[in-house]
């Protein structure tokens, strides 16, 4: 079954790309449509019970490096495989347009059907080779649907104040700066991969049991580039802000959650040497959330700010990743799927924004949205308050789990550590009120000047607004049904003794 | 016409709900149930606890809140935005009935910060308005910090007594008292505007009316009142945490009084009188009287609504809420005049509102409390004098605005005032009666009332003596008009912190971090470059690097053997 | 001094050689001088040849490193049949002549199979100047191309110094051991009183030769001129079959002769492989040329190459075979595919590459193809696992610091890569792509070779256990 839900949109994709000139956009994303809802609801019928491996495919791959085709759902994996399914059938869903290319299309099916793979990947280098796959392809997407509009009003707030306003960044540059970054970081990853398939002669997650200090560190170092930490993140804003709309969010709310399973798993794993690491970790995530929450607050540029934004969240995943406690891996997992939920409506939204006016830039939108274009307004605010953590939406429960995991400590970081660092990630969340309460402020609030091209919400935009919406609430209101799949001892992959 | 009704009905439906559910329990009939049992790992289970406070809280929520949903159909049904506005209300009722009535210490922060949402939603209603605008943001800001001490608190009571259920956590000897009540502070002094946190309230008034008479008046404010009360059986174990609480109180009240006794804006006037009636209930919890301050939580929400609210007839009449633009509307506005006479007798404790019982409640409390109690004596005592101070200072500004509002000649060229339409007025005579009907079975101190009535009577006297006199209320005091500056590091110094510091991270990020990057690519480029440079076709050069090679190599050899 | 002559060694060899001047007599007296007329004896005597080591099979791997001596002469044969065939393009070229042209590529590859069979120092030097020349004229052959000429003048002087240099130190080995042959060099090495400096000059001399053939850093200065210049598929031929020889010819040396000084050579072509994977990356950075740009990455790749020799460990010489069988088809592959794009459109630059794979799919996909699978990037699989594969010793011997060194090269070679790869599938410049009007016959034989090696590389990434079973 999980082959098949894989096949499904790999297959699809790749056809779409060949016959791109048969096909019209509109057909092409309600096939996109039809895989991914194929692949998500696969994923969703191929749970067997939270403490073993459902779905399990074990076939032989490579024989002499001890590589198998090894697929399955996992506690861990399968929130992030059926959210992935789930952006990946919004995304689709939001290019069902008369000008959108096939080609797209067949893009961001091959990308979402990488991330799957990489989610469901039980095997190292199958993980690895699923991790890269979806690379190549998002730089197509960046490169070439990328925004190629001049920034119209500077970097900063208040641009008038700096001199050195940066030159304009192409698509094309970041892209390439993303695909540097994150190859780097793989490579390391890769390498680290290595390291543990010699001291465990296995490369099957089932199998692995720790390996050495410099593994973790390698691997870890890659993963950080891709979720990403401070200071590694730098790719991020350019990538994010430059991406079309689905590019967006699918970088956002997929791939930063490569980057986060691969850490969840490496600290299940490598436990013992990820030990050492966890400190720097949970330092790193932390100083993201203040760094980012700082950067958003001057941005002018509402993409920008929503990937700044982003670092901060995978920020309190991070630290509580570095706890490496049951509740730190279930405030991980809540954070990295709500962070997909929410950003991805945020990225929608500012994707909405940007096709009507042409620009992200807050000031060339201008104010007043909430009488230009109420739904949408109101949309953006509920994604900004999801965004900043109010409890009984999806946002808070990661957040809160995360400040669970640093209070009670764990075993791994000392005492005075873990509570400093919890103070800077409070002193995080009230700054992320702040940035999020001006951008509203800066849209949705004041004295409405329309503009020709003020449109409210149309029907692709409200239904996936719609379930992303939704399916925010009842995360926010039931966070049981995330955290629940890891109240036994102990979580997965390395714990699944065959 | 019809839909905004609907609204009203739904409010009514929920508050007869909850009333159905609250009264009950009045007689002081505590019962918990566990709707949802939370999973181990989360430890969250949706449950509800109601005992006698509870109960009066909700009660009190539900009944202003019908109130206010009934009077803003006259006041705001005609706004564009009338549907947005009755749909928060509602979810802010919501909020607060889970705050009053959450067993659970999440659901309760849940309820907690969905109010400070629909403050911040109401506040920025006129959203065109930059004020409006700031003030929602202050509010929600401010409050929001806070709130971070009630989640990280709620994570230390867990930690703790190790359940986040309420009524388990008091089943349990009080622990950890100190560190639970210095983070609990923080939340609650922020959520009811208590000295340092207190700028936000005043600045929240460019809410419609009848929102500043439920969520900044009656209830929302006072949630951190309740939550005090509810949780003082842990709290009081620690005498540092209620010294600290009876210091805030004090100064907070005395400051709140000052406030309002300068102001030039009824409305205004009547948040910093909120501020300071909510530093009496903090001051009473302080002395370890829930009770008193419960009960005064109480008083004061139907008595501040009423005033609110008929200072929102007042607006309606004259289209403003400055004082100048008033007076002369006790004939004009008799229904709106009378009610509000009522609640501004109340506020300064005149004898027999409910207004008095309270506060004779808490001054009682503080008494007691030097004796025993878990204040030092001293501080209970100081607390008691202010305590005092503030109802003289309070008797006066009530008075003051009494007379600027409806007494005073009105002004010139200022349009015929009428009295409100019905939907407005309806709710002022029944929290009116209530401010009346509340004073029934509330305990009676002799000693304090004689007392508080002298002092009252003199603050009410001085006012009145000096409008005889000079026909003139206000008082010459810079210092205070501009409130002692206390707004100046919210208002400027933070933001501006916040300004600077995230300009210089975003150059840092892009000139020092990136640098990095964009550096390293710069040189595998310069490298590039020279390696081209050495591709010259010369084959001479390449003669001298391959002998310069050969000569590394040897030498690399004779020194690694 | 004791040669042993066994046709086991020597049997492909020389019936390549013999192809070889069949090839030439063909040419003599066939007047059109037609491509294929010397092109067909030349591969029938490759894949004959290939027929008699399959036959030799159990004799080969009974010798001292004979399974790696077998799999580098399979490799070999097949680059070298690769390359006769996609030749074809030349065809009616008038300046080449297609006679000489095939017997110097025969006897180079006869040379390169000497190489790898070498088991002594004058066989080795011998099949090291078989190699040498051949290919030298091979550079020069196009008639009145200065270019060439320059080229072929730059490869040969190179090639002298770096073959004195190899002499003096095999000749300071002789000193020592006493014998030229590997395993009495061992011998020799074991028991001399000689100082340890004097063995280690000696053994690091007799090496730069090889590490010349291969384009190691500092030895790597010829490349890129040699092959602008060149003709692409000896360019090509360079690039693979020329450097599969010399690889084993440093594994058998230092494996058979010279593991006394294995401390000296690990660290020394630790070394030597990162600075020579680096440098061949940032070289290839602003290449705008696609000749070029493989040019460096040929130098880069035999970095990864020597990495497995440096590290010698358990998986040593299997995961270098493996990593060179597939550099040796993705190489061959894209010069092949450029072979073709130079004969119709006249360049290689990127600007006249440009859409290319929309354009001229059976061109331009093996090329995005082969850039991918050198750049070890999904959806070539194959070059990620053999990536994975020559990552594997670095780490087995405990250098992770060169295996972070490799990674770092993963991702500047794909920089470069990836530009190319871009190029290939934007949009044309134009709309009117340049057609030939009617494509010879022997560009199609060339385009096939090309299909049919991608095919191979689709194969393999689909199951990449295919090469990694059967290979070693």
């Amino acid at each position: 079954m999980i082959t098949a839900a894989l096949t499904i949109p790999f297959v699809v994709g790749l056809a779409l790309l060949f016959l791109r000139k048969l096909v019209a956009g509109r057909t092409a994303a309600w096939l996109g449509t039809v895989a991914m809802t194929a692949a998500l609801v696969l994923f969703a019928l191929v749970w067997e019970g939270k403490d073993k491996i459902s779905g399990e495919v074990d076939v032989a791959w490579i024989d002499p490096l001890g590589a198998r085709l090894h697929l399955g759902a996992t506690a861990l994996s399968w929130p992030f495989l059926l959210m992935t399914a789930f952006i990946g059938v919004l995304c689709c869903v939001w290019l069902i347009a008369d000008d959108t290319a096939p080609a797209l299309v067949g893009l961001v099916l091959i990308i979402s059907a990488s991330s799957l793979g990489v989610f469901a990947s039980l095997d190292l280098l199958l993980f690895f080779v699923f991790f890269e796959l979806a690379l190549i392809p998002m730089w197509f997407v960046i490169a070439w649907w990328g925004s190629s509009t001049v920034r119209s009003s500077g970097h900063l707030d208040d641009g008038s104040g700096f001199k050195n306003v940066p030159a304009e960044v192409t698509a094309r540059s970041a892209a390439t700066r993303f695909l540097l970054f994150t190859v780097t970081g793989s490579a390391l990853l890769l390498v680290g991969i290595v390291l543990v398939a010699r001291d465990s002669r296995s490369l099957q997650l089932t199998e692995i049991g720790g390996g050495p200090l410099a593994a973790a560190i390698l691997i870890v170092l890659g993963f950080a580039v891709k979720t990403p930490l401070v200071p590694l993140h730098t790719w991020l804003p350019d990538a994010h802000s430059k991406a079309p709309t689905v590019g967006s969010v699918l970088l956002a709310a997929v791939f930063l959650k490569l980057g986060t399973y691969g850490l969840i798993i490496t600290s299940t794993l490598l436990s013992e040497s990820f030990a050492d690491v966890a400190p720097y970790v949970a330092g790193a995530g932390v100083v993201g959330i203040i760094w980012s929450a700082l950067a958003c607050y001057a941005q002018d540029d509402l993409k920008r700010l929503i990937a700044f934004s982003s670092i901060g969240h995978m920020g309190f995943v991070a630290l509580a990743i570095s706890t490496m406690t049951d509740i730190g891996i279930a405030a991980a997992v809540f954070g990295s799927v709500a962070h997909g939920l929410v950003t991805g409506l945020l990225f929608f939204l500012s994707g909405s924004l940007k096709d009507r006016f042409g620009t992200a830039s807050m000031r060339v939108i201008g104010r007043g949205l909430y009488a230009r274009t109420p739904w949408l307004a109101v949309a953006f605010v509920f994604a900004a308050v999801a965004s900043l953590g109010l409890p009984g939406l999806a946002g808070f429960w990661g957040e809160l789990l995360s400040l669970r995991a640093a209070y009670e400590v764990g075993d791994v970081l000392s005492k005075p550590y873990a509570w400093t660092v919890l103070g800077f990630a409070v002193l995080g969340v009230a700054l992320t009120t702040a940035y999020f309460v001006r951008a509203i402020r800066l849209l949705a609030q004041g004295e409405p000047v329309a503009q020709d091209v003020d449109r409210d919400l149309d029907l692709r935009e409200s239904v996936v607004g719609f379930a992303l919406v939704a399916s925010i609430v009842v995360l926010g209101l039931a966070p049981g049904l995330i955290v629940g799949l890891y109240d036994f001892q102990p979580v997965a992959v390395g714990a699944v003794t065959p | 016409m019809r839909s905004r009704w609907l609204y009203v009905v739904l409010t009514a439906a929920l508050a007869v709900a909850v009333a159905v559910w609250a009264i009950p329990h009045l007689d002081g009939d505590p019962s918990t149930k566990v709707w949802v049992e939370g999973n181990d790992l989360l430890g969250i289970s949706l449950a509800t606890h109601v005992d006698r406070l509870a109960a009066q809280v909700l009660l009190l929520a539900a009944g202003v809140g019908l109130l206010v949903q009934i009077y803003s159909t006259a006041y705001l049904g005609h706004h564009p935005r009338y549907r947005s506005y009755a749909l928060v209300i509602i979810l802010f009722l919501l909020g607060m009935f889970a705050v009053v009535a959450a067993d659970d210490l999440f659901v309760l922060l849940i309820g907690w910060e969905v109010m400070g949402l629909c403050s911040y939603l109401l506040i920025g209603h006129e959203w065109e308005t930059a004020i409006a605008r700031s003030g929602a943001a202050k509010a929600f800001l401010m409050t929001r910090v806070a709130d971070l001490g009630l989640l990280v608190g709620i994570l230390v009571i867990g930690q703790t007594y190790g359940t986040y259920r309420i009524s388990e956590v008091l089943a349990q000897e009080p622990k950890n008292a100190t560190a639970i009540g210095l983070l609990l502070l923080v939340a609650v002094v922020g959520k009811s505007a208590q000295f340092p946190l207190h700028t936000w309230l005043p600045d929240a008034m460019p809410g419609p009316t009848p929102i500043t008479a439920l969520i900044h008046a009656a209830t929302m404010v006072a949630a951190g009142v309740y939550l005090v009360a509810r949780l003082l059986p842990i709290l009081v174990a620690s005498e540092l945490v209620m010294t600290l609480l009876a210091l805030i109180a004090a100064v907070t009240m005395l400051l709140g009084a000052l406030f309002a006794l300068v102001q030039s804006d009824l409305k205004r006037a009547l948040a910093w009188s909120t501020v300071s009636q909510l530093a009496f209930m903090f001051a009473a919890l302080s002395a370890g009287d829930a009770d008193a301050g419960s009960d005064h939580l109480l008083s004061h929400g139907a008595f501040k609504a009423l005033l609110f609210l008929g200072c929102g007839c007042v607006m309606h009449a004259v289209g403003s809420s400055a004082l100048s633009a008033m007076g002369g509307l006790r004939l004009r506005m008799p229904v709106t005049f009378w009610s509000m006479t009522i609640g501004f007798a109340a506020l300064a404790g005149v004898v027999p509102t409910v207004g008095f019982f309270t506060k004779d409640s808490v001054l009682a409390a503080l008494e007691h409390g030097r004796e025993d109690g878990p204040l030092p004596g001293g501080v209970a005592l100081l607390v008691f004098g202010i305590a005092l101070l503030t109802s003289f200072i309070t008797a006066a500004y009530a008075t003051r605005l009494w007379l600027l509002a409806f007494l005073v000649p009105a002004p010139e060229g200022r349009a015929e005032a009428h009295e409100a339409p019905r939907a407005m007025t309806g709710p002022i005579i029944v929290l009116a009666v209530a401010t009346f009907a509340l004073s029934i079975g509330q305990p009676f101190h002799l000693g304090i009332g004689v007392l508080s009535t002298v002092v009252a009577a003199a603050g009410i006297a001085v006012v009145l003596v000096a409008w005889k006199r000079r026909r003139d209320v206000d008082l010459a005091a810079p210092w205070l008009i501009s409130e002692l500056w206390l707004d100046r590091p919210y208002a400027l110094w933070i933001p501006a912190t916040m300004r600077s510091s995230a300009r210089a991270i975003v150059d840092v990020d892009r000139d020092g971090i990136d640098a990095y990057s964009q550096g390293s690519a710069g040189a595998a480029q310069l490298v590039s470059r020279i390696l081209a440079l050495v591709q010259s076709g010369n084959v001479q050069r390449y003669a001298t690097v391959i002998a310069a090679g050969v000569i590394v190599f040897t030498a690399a050899a004779v020194v690694l053997a | 001094m004791n040669i042993p002559v066994d046709w086991a060694v020597v049997g492909p060899a020389v019936i390549i050689s013999i192809g070889a001047l069949v090839a030439l007599l063909v040419d003599a007296f066939y007047h059109r001088r037609t491509w294929l007329g010397s092109g067909l004896p030349a591969g029938i005597a490759l894949v004959w040849a290939g027929f008699e080591l399959f036959r030799l099979h159990d004799d080969i791997v009974l010798l001292p490193m004979g399974e790696l001596m077998f799999a580098l002469s399979l490799i070999i044969l097949g680059g070298t049949l690769v390359v006769v065939v996609a030749s074809n393009v030349m065809n009616f070229e008038n300046a080449m002549p297609p006679g000489e042209y095939h017997f110097l590529l025969l006897a180079a590859a006869a040379g390169a199979l000497m190489m790898v069979a070498a088991r002594d120092l004058v066989t080795l030097v011998v099949a090291l100047e078989l190699l040498s020349l051949p290919s030298i004229a091979l550079v020069g052959l196009r008639q009145g191309d200065r270019r060439a000429i320059r080229s072929a003048w730059t490869f040969f002087l190179a090639s002298v110094v770096s073959t004195a240099v190899t002499l003096m130190g095999i000749s300071l080995l002789y000193g020592i051991a006493g014998t030229l042959a590997y395993e009495g060099i061992d011998e020799g090495l074991r028991d001399t009183d000689m100082p340890e400096g004097v063995v280690a000059v000696a053994v690091v001399l007799t090496i730069i030769g090889l590490l010349f053939k291969l384009g190691a850093v500092p030895f790597h200065v010829w490349i890129p001129d040699t092959y602008l210049g060149a003709p692409i598929m000896v360019a090509g031929f360079l690039s693979s079959v020329s450097k599969a020889a010399s690889l084993g010819a440093v594994f058998t040396l230092l494996a058979i002769a010279l593991p006394e000084a294995f401390d000296t050579t690990s660290a020394l072509l630790a070394v030597v492989a990162a600075v020579t994977m680096t440098v061949g990356n940032l070289g290839a950075l602003r290449q705008t040329n696609a000749i070029g740009m493989l040019a460096w990455s040929s130098i880069a790749q035999a970095g990864f190459l020597i990495v497995p020799a440096a590290v010698f460990t358990r998986f040593g010489e299997d995961s270098a075979v493996q990593y060179l069988a597939v550099y040796v088809l993705a190489n061959l592959v894209a010069f092949a595919a450029l072979a073709v794009v130079l004969r119709l459109r006249g360049s290689t630059d990127y600007s006249e590459l440009k859409g290319l794979a929309r354009t001229d799919p059976p061109t331009g996909v093996p090329l995005v193809m082969a850039a991918l699978t050198l750049a070890g990037f999904p959806p070539a699989v194959i070059g990620l696992v053999t990536k994975y594969v020559v990552i594997r010793p670095a780490i087995e011997a405990g250098e992770t610091w060169l295996a972070v060194v490799m990674a770092i090269n993963v991702m500047l070679g794909l920089a470069y890569y990836l530009r190319f790869v871009a190029v290939l599938v934007d949009r044309p410049a134009v709309d009117d792509p340049y057609r030939s009007p009617s494509p010879p016959v022997s560009i199609r034989i060339s385009k096939a070779a090309v299909l049919v090696g991608t095919a191979g590389l689709v194969a393999l990434s689909a199951w990449p256990d295919l090469l990694l079973s059967n290979l070693p």
